[in-house]
């Protein structure tokens, strides 16, 4: 029995080498930090954190937990579209905590629901993806306000994925070293160390590799090739119709109502694409009809309600441009601050909790075409 | 508790030393309490329906061994009735209740009595199986009952067997369950290469087809002829991949502990004949019904007429066993078909060359997957005639030029279909060299570097390219 222990072993001892060198640098890179020590660091004030994990996800449980933590004043709702709002946008006293990780409409009144009274926010922003109200979307609707990820670790789900993030090159650093955030950022996870990609304290989420590198060849939309393929193909995002589907407007207006009764004020907005993917879409003539028949709706529901709404799909009518974009659908934290300022400037309720000087200044001062505020705000 | 699982990655280690380091006498209920854990990881109170099942036919077969004449009998029906009463309520009850309040509907009848929407305790049809067998050999004086109690629920509820077979014989297993079993490094190295084998034909080969399998059946109105054929090839390679790959990781596991299990499969499509396919495709339940219903019927030493009477009952018992389901009826009555005409054009085929012989067996088969496959029998039908028409009208060729384009549907990376397709090769490869047993005469001559490259080999394929969605095995559902 020694014997065969011992052969076994020598058999395993390349693997278990490999594991040997993966475990540690996802223990030294704080892959394996509890949601639950996450949780209490951000509830405790501590504003420095990027959680960039790469094997455990940071699932929609955690944020829900942070948010009931923090009970902010302000608060996002909407998919990854929505991830670029920061705590820095608001004045210092304004709590705020970015929860979109959900773009399902239909579940924004079950999160109404879970927030007990009187721990309401005053205010939301919602982005409202486009996508979600054709009826023809490929995107699964799931009717529950929860992410795809979960924040439980999978172990043999992480043995697999790290070893063959090994073989692929994931645990290489995609930024120069001295691109890396770790000076300002306290990172945890695989992503944020190597990469400086993440979520920030506040929930927004930080690109580093295609901050430090925004026209290089590797990154996945590479001018925008990727989302101009789904705009040709009419696939993920980009289904082509012309129609919008009644009942999600309905499930959109019984928020608005719910919200209302709540005490809290939306602000909500289509978000942008980037304009040469946007054009592309228009391009296509009937192909995504869809869009100006939203706006329209929209704008018909939001007058009937005392919440305010914003069209900034074509965001360079507000002086935006390609540069502006981490990708064909996500625009960088200066698109996103100029959409601010506009919705700040037009809605009363979110101009009392900013300083739209500030932003401007910033906004202007900023040499960075991605990125306003480098690192966070103490 | 399924095998491709981090959960058994930690059990069966410590069921394994664990074992080896108790003394014989406590073997058994280590075995029995981990089978126990094995089975509650699905529904844990489903366990109570194994121990009951396995303290009726305990029960019954201790009654048959003391009793005489027609309390034997009664002995033995009783067995069968209340272990098949069971399998009825939870698996056709609401079956035949649907299909008479269709009826009912249609003759404008008010059926009153609603469905029980069971869950259908996992592996209930095969333990169900091994436990009729075991009170039926009881009653035939094969074997006298098992005094023990322990053993037998073991011999029922052994873990490595428990949920989809094979289908083991009282008179293989229990006697082995006795047996002092002693640590011996080249069975258990060879254990743990047959689990090796069986998850790379699970992870590697079977759920990576099923992505295929499922992304064309979702919506086969949306494919041509090709691409429902080559959806219903793949379902051929995932069901394959898959039981044989989950009965290899239970004979290995079997074979770690120290106990020998029926070979399952035998190279099935590597037949030149459905019958011949049918002898070595999940050979425990084929055996099961030749044993306990198709040669008390009379097998094929009666007239005709009966002995066509006696195929289409196994099949159609088969159908039925495999789900409650008129797809599954079709499919045991197809195969029944095919075993008739092939008897009767035998003297005829039997000059065909034996490669056409094996590629027209495995369309025929592939036929009755789709029945297997289909959620419904109008869904079965109209795959079939889209493929036939496409066939007819010469679409089906012209759609190989466009293959590249509808492949992209599937939903595999193209690195993970080149690996599926590789380890397609592999597998074929390995069957071929069992099939004229090449591999048991050089496998061993072969360096040991060699071989651990091989496994290596095997390994890496299952790290980088496996599907680790956790896919439970097609069988559990029977």
């Amino acid at each position: 029995m020694r014997r065969f222990f011992l052969q076994s072993f020598l058999f395993l001892l390349p693997l278990l080498l490999v594991y040997l060198v993966i475990i540690f640098k996802l223990y030294s890179a704080n892959e394996f930090v509890s949601g639950r020590q996450i949780i209490d660091r951000v509830a405790a004030g501590q504003n420095n954190l990027l959680i960039g994990r790469v094997y455990v996800a940071f699932g929609l449980d955690l944020e829900l937990e942070i948010f009931k933590a923090l009970q902010p004043r302000v608060t996002t709702l909407g998919n990854s579209r929505a991830l670029q709002f920061r705590r820095e946008f608001f004045q210092d006293e304004v709590s705020f905590y970015n929860l979109a990780l959900s773009g399902n409409v239909f579940a924004y009144r079950d999160f109404l629901r879970s927030i007990p009274v009187g721990a309401e926010p005053e205010l939301i922003i919602v982005a409202l993806e486009q996508s979600f109200f054709n009826p023809h979307t490929d995107v699964e609707i799931n009717q529950v306000f929860a992410s795809e990820g979960t924040s439980q670790i999978d172990y043999l789900s992480v043995a697999v994925e790290s070893f063959r993030g090994f073989i692929q090159g994931k645990f290489r650093s995609k930024v120069p070293a001295d691109a890396r955030v770790s000076k300002c950022y306290e990172p945890i996870g695989l992503d944020a160390v190597l990469n400086s990609n993440g979520f920030r304290s506040d929930g927004s989420h930080r690109y580093g590799a295609i901050i430090s590198y925004p026209n290089h060849p590797d990154n996945e939309d590479f001018a925008f090739r990727n989302s101009l393929e789904r705009v040709e193909k009419g696939i993920n995002l980009f289904v082509q119709g012309d129609k919008i589907d009644e009942t999600r407007i309905k499930e959109l207006e019984s928020f608005l109502a719910e919200a209302e009764q709540r005490g809290i004020h939306i602000v909500a907005f289509l978000p942008p694409y980037a304009p040469t993917v946007y054009q592309k879409m228009i391009s296509l003539g009937e192909g995504y009809s869809y869009l100006p028949k939203l706006n329209q709706r929209l704008n018909e529901l939001f007058k009937k309600t005392g919440h305010r709404y914003f069209n900034f799909s074509d965001l360079a009518k507000w002086g935006s441009g390609d540069q502006e974009f981490i990708d064909g659908v996500h625009g960088s934290e200066k698109a996103y601050l100029r959409i601010f300022i506009a919705m700040a400037e037009r809605d009363p309720r979110l101009r009392a909790l900013v300083d739209i000087r500030k932003l401007k200044k910033d906004l202007i001062q900023t040499e960075s075409n991605l990125e306003v505020y480098g690192c966070h705000r103490s | 508790m399924l095998f491709n699982s981090t959960h058994f990655l930690i059990f069966f280690p410590i069921v394994a030393i664990g074992f080896f380091c108790l003394p014989h006498r406590w073997r058994t209920i280590w075995l029995l309490a981990a089978s126990a854990y094995f089975y509650m990881a699905f529904v844990p109170a489903y366990v109570l329906i194994l121990f009951g099942m396995i303290l009726v036919d305990y029960f019954a077969g201790w009654q048959i061994g003391k009793s005489q004449g027609r309390r034997r009998g009664f002995w033995l029906w009783f067995s069968v009735f209340s272990t098949c009463l069971i399998l009825f309520i939870f698996k056709y009850f609401d079956f035949i209740n649907g299909n008479l309040a269709a009826l009912a509907e249609f003759i404008h009848w008010n059926y009153p009595i609603g469905i029980l929407g069971l869950l259908l305790p996992i592996g209930l049809s095969f333990h169900t199986f091994q436990s009729l067998g075991y009170v039926i050999d009881v009653y035939r004086g094969v074997r006298l009952p098992e005094k023990n109690f322990l053993v037998y629920a073991l011999y029922v509820m052994f873990f490595p067997q428990l949920v989809a077979g094979p289908i083991e014989r009282s008179t293989r297993l229990l006697p082995q369950l006795h047996l002092p079993v002693f640590f011996d490094s080249n069975r258990v190295s060879s254990g743990l290469r047959l689990m090796l084998w069986g998850f790379f034909k699970k992870i590697m080969i079977a759920d990576n087809a099923a992505l295929i399998v499922g992304t064309i059946y979702a919506q086969p109105e949306n494919y041509g002829g090709l691409a429902l054929a080559l959806g219903t090839a793949f379902f051929a390679l995932q069901i394959y991949a898959d039981f044989s790959g989950y009965s290899d990781i239970a004979i290995g596991s079997a074979r770690v502990l120290g106990y020998d299990l029926m070979l399952n499969f035998n190279h099935p499509y590597f037949s030149k004949t459905v019958a011949e396919f049918w002898r070595r495709w999940h050979i425990s339940l084929m055996n099961w019904f030749r044993d306990y219903v198709y040669i008390p019927l009379g097998g094929s030493r009666v007239p005709t007429g009966r002995w066509l009477a006696n195929v289409f009952v196994v099949f159609l018992l088969s159908g039925l066993w495999h789900g409650a389901n008129w797809t599954f009826v079709i499919w045991g009555l197809l195969n029944a078909v095919y075993l008739v005409i092939g008897k009767f054009t035998a003297s005829i085929t039997k000059y065909l060359p034996a490669l056409i012989k094996v590629v027209i067996t495995f369309i025929l088969i592939n036929i009755t997957w789709i029945f297997f496959r289909a959620e419904t029998v109008s869904q079965a039908l109209e795959i079939l005639k889209t493929i036939g028409v496409s066939l007819v009208s010469g679409t089906f060729w012209l759609d190989l030029i466009n293959l590249p384009v509808i492949a992209e549907t599937w939903g595999l990376s193209k690195n993970t279909f080149i690996a599926l397709a590789i380890a397609t090769l592999i597998l074929i490869a390995a069957d071929w060299a069992s099939e004229f047993k090449w591999s048991e005469k050089w496998w061993p001559k072969l360096s040991r570097p060699f071989r651990w490259a091989a496994y290596y080999t095997l390994i890496i394929f299952i790290i980088l390219f496996g599907y680790f969605g956790a896919k439970a095995f097609i069988y559990f559902q029977f």
